[in-house]
């Protein structure tokens, strides 16, 4: 191989592994950029948790209020709103665990801003809507909500994993009537 | 900050910006010696925070459970 094809050959090696770690490997300023999206987005998305909890929560209150009157037709409108903002709570709380399980949220942001209230939804607020839902459906007549299941709560299984000890992760699978694993 | 406030039960005069770095740093001491992070946070909010522990504040979670509770007694 004379001079000039070394010299080739080396720069087309030059020219390919330049490009691959300019493709591959972000920049410093890449990374940071990345980060800051990351928090943006977590607190966006604490932001619509927030809105969808107190549409929710105001929901349930009305529930409380109509119960109490005993008027069928009022608890039957009541419980249909609790239905309808549970469903987008929770559909909340489904997607901001599916962002933490891609790696959407870094996990600091997913550490300040979700998982504590995510571990607290799971093993209270889940488990204790379905039952009560279902108890209010029950006597009222109403069809009742799904039940909770795999489906529910496939995607907050994987932070509470990292957020939890083995034990409390079990304790938790079995709360929700799930194979532990 | 307000994250701090509610986790470990502090008055609204804390944490300081100050008391939040050292926080961090004494949570980060601790699990470089092995504790896990859950617990080194914990201890190093008792050893910084002056109101560690004295008011409680009500997280969602919580909320729900108790509208529910109340839903149930009606």
């Amino acid at each position: 191989m004379d001079e000039l094809q070394q010299k080739l050959l080396l720069g087309i090696g030059g020219f390919i592994a330049g490009f691959i770690v300019r493709t591959f490997i972000p920049t410093r300023k890449e990374r940071f950029d990345i980060k800051a999206q990351q928090a943006r987005t977590s607190r966006e998305l604490l932001g619509e948790r927030q809105a969808a909890y107190q549409e929710f929560s105001e929901a349930l209150r009305a529930l409380q209020v109509a119960k109490g009157g005993g008027e069928r037709s009022a608890v039957e409108a009541a419980y249909w709103q609790v239905r309808r903002t549970a469903d987008v709570y929770f559909a909340r709380i489904d997607m901001i665990s599916s962002y933490i399980r891609r790696g959407d949220i870094d996990p600091k942001s997913a550490a300040q801003d979700h998982i504590d209230d995510l571990v607290g939804i799971a093993r209270k607020s889940l488990p204790e809507y379905y039952r009560v839902i279902g108890l209010v459906a029950e006597e009222y007549g109403l069809p009742k909500s799904d039940v909770l299941g795999e489906g529910t709560t496939r995607n907050l299984r994987l932070p509470m994993k990292e957020r939890m000890s083995a034990m409390e992760h079990a304790e938790l699978l079995r709360l929700w009537n799930l194979p532990v694993r | 900050m307000d994250r701090l406030r509610v986790k470990y039960g502090l008055s609204d005069a804390e944490p300081s910006r100050e008391q939040a770095r050292l926080w961090v740093s004494r949570t980060r001491q601790f699990m470089r010696e092995g504790v896990e992070a859950e617990e080194a946070g914990r201890r190093a909010a008792r050893g910084v925070f002056h109101s560690y522990g004295q008011f409680e504040y009500r997280a969602e979670a919580d909320t729900i459970y108790d509208l529910l509770q109340a839903i149930e007694r009606e």
